[in-house]
């Protein structure tokens, strides 16, 4: 889980860091763009793939 | 002196038997002295009658008077000796009368002469009289030249002052002793008291968090023992049954992780697959938002079980806690940014304190979040900490919506949320401050929430950790 990587336990089960930082990626990476890379799997997470 | 206390009941209960004690034996020695002084001082005037008795019996029937005084006067010398001495015959006829005393204890012209008839046998009569009071015997006697009276007596003036001396001696020294037997009972109540002061004060430092600690056991053998014991073994009761219940939401909160894990597993599974239409991934989707809390709160709930059951000191190392709230806040602040709160370090002296460097950041990640979720948009919090008194102190101010007076008794109890519905929308279980209470109490921390030093009407939530060397 990208919490567990990236901060550390202290973290889980409050927050919404997550989906603040997505989406400060989103707005670097996919906001210029028609073809959105960062997806939402909702429940599950993210992922980059280009969507179909 | 507090006269509900045990000590001056006791004290003064004390005191008012030894006064009953003292007046009854006092009473007592009084009267007995006299009596036995007394019944001492007839049997001489007695002795000293027989004398004179003893004279007239071997007298001539002519025998004359000026002849008896002589003889008396020779064998007794009453002046000389402080005595009464008069002979009086049937008739009323006055035959020998001593003189005034050597010591003027008695005038012997005030002594009235013993009306008629005359008690048959020997009798004892005390006299007062103006000059002063005696204790005569007087003893009718049939001599060959007649009838007799004769009368003997002594002061009691010695013995007046010696009853009055003894009466003096009694009246200082019983209310003295009194006194002091009283004092000394009191301290010594006290004395015998102290045990149960140190039983009270150990249990007073005795919490469900700690129920380790016993109670001092005096070996005196008696009830204060066996409550000391008594209190013990029912301290280790209480400690099993509450690691009993400790153990089972441990146990219970470890079991639900597995089976949550394999539904959220199998869910994610579903979802992720090719074939899932949009719809079957949104219904899923919210069922796994779902399975996300119920995870949270189960790990909340395994930490606090296992902050209870004190298995939270293993790793314990120096934490530069400056640099962990500096870079925690610094982990935050888009958070915080997101909300629109600004996010600020504040005064930041280096502090170092020991402890779990993973669980004093989740002290500070839960203060954090708790302040940027009350704290409205454009407010600000910071966090500061710095040495104070002899503890290191970190301190999370917020510019926020403050927390009620009556909340205030109740924000670090488990489940409790000041509102429900707001609380809710956030996704907070109602634990955060639950854990951090936990946290702080298994690193002998302290934990406050101090409303003055809080910005615009906010929340100011104060740690005071022990530190652990000069300097930090």
């Amino acid at each position: 889980m990208i919490i567990e990587h990236v901060w550390d336990q202290s973290f889980e089960g409050l927050t919404n860091i997550v989906d603040v930082y997505v989406r400060y990626l989103r707005r670097k990476i996919d906001d210029a763009f028609a073809v959105k890379l960062i997806q939402t799997i909702r429940g599950v997470g993210y992922t980059i793939r280009a969507a179909g | 002196m507090n006269p509900r206390s045990l000590a001056f009941r006791l004290a003064a209960w004390y005191a008012l038997l030894l006064s009953a004690t003292f007046a009854v034996v006092g009473f007592g020695t009084f009267y007995g002295l006299g009596q036995y002084l007394r019944a001492g001082l007839r049997d001489s005037v007695e002795r000293r009658s027989q004398q004179i008795e003893q004279y007239l019996q071997q007298t001539a029937p002519d025998v004359s008077d000026a002849t008896i005084g002589e003889a008396i006067t020779t064998r007794l010398a009453p002046e000389d000796n402080n005595r009464y001495v008069r002979v009086t015959r049937a008739s009323g006829q006055l035959v020998y009368h001593s003189g005034l005393p050597a010591d003027r204890s008695f005038d012997p012209a005030d002594i009235a002469p013993l009306p008629q008839p005359w008690p048959a046998g020997r009798a004892a009569r005390a006299v007062t009289s103006a000059s002063g009071d005696l204790l005569i015997t007087s003893v009718p006697i049939a001599a060959p030249s007649g009838r007799y009276l004769v009368e003997l007596g002594y002061s009691l003036q010695p013995l007046e002052s010696a009853e009055r001396r003894l009466l003096e001696l009694l009246a200082v020294l019983l209310p003295v002793l009194v006194v002091f037997a009283t004092g000394g009972g009191y301290l010594l109540v006290q004395w015998a008291l102290r045990p149960v002061d140190q039983m009270s004060d150990t249990a007073r430092q005795i919490s469900i968090q700690d129920l380790e600690a016993r109670l001092p056991v005096v070996p005196t053998g008696d009830a204060l023992q066996r409550l000391s014991i008594s209190l013990n073994h029912m301290l280790a009761r209480l400690r099993d049954s509450v690691q009993t219940s400790r153990r089972f939401l441990a146990d219970a909160s470890h079991e639900l992780r597995t089976p949550l894990t394999i539904v959220k597993g199998e869910l994610q599974e579903i979802v992720s697959r090719e074939q899932c239409s949009p719809e079957l991934a949104e219904r899923v989707g919210s069922v796994l938002e779902e399975v996300a809390r119920l995870e949270s709160l189960v790990s909340s709930l395994l930490m606090l079980s296992r902050l209870d059951t004190g298995d939270a000191q293993r790793e314990w190392v120096e934490v530069n806690l400056t640099e962990l709230a500096s870079g925690t806040a610094e982990q935050m602040r888009l958070i915080a940014e997101d909300r629109g709160v600004l996010l600020q370090p504040g005064e930041l002296a280096p502090v170092t304190v020991r402890g779990d460097r993973s669980r004093l950041k989740q002290v500070i990640v839960n203060l954090l979040d708790n302040a940027i979720k009350f704290t409205p948009k454009g407010g600000t919090v910071s966090v500061h900490t710095r040495l104070y008194d002899g503890h290191g102190i970190l301190e999370v101010r917020d510019s926020g919506i403050g927390i009620p007076d009556s909340a205030l008794p109740h924000i670090f109890d488990r489940f409790y949320r000041v509102d429900e519905a707001r609380s809710r929308e956030d996704g907070g279980a109602g634990l955060g401050l639950a854990i951090v209470r936990s946290i702080c109490s298994a690193h002998g921390a302290d934990i406050e929430v101090d409303v003055q030093r809080a910005p615009e009407h906010g929340s100011c939530f104060r740690v005071r950790f022990p530190v652990s060397s000069r300097g930090g």
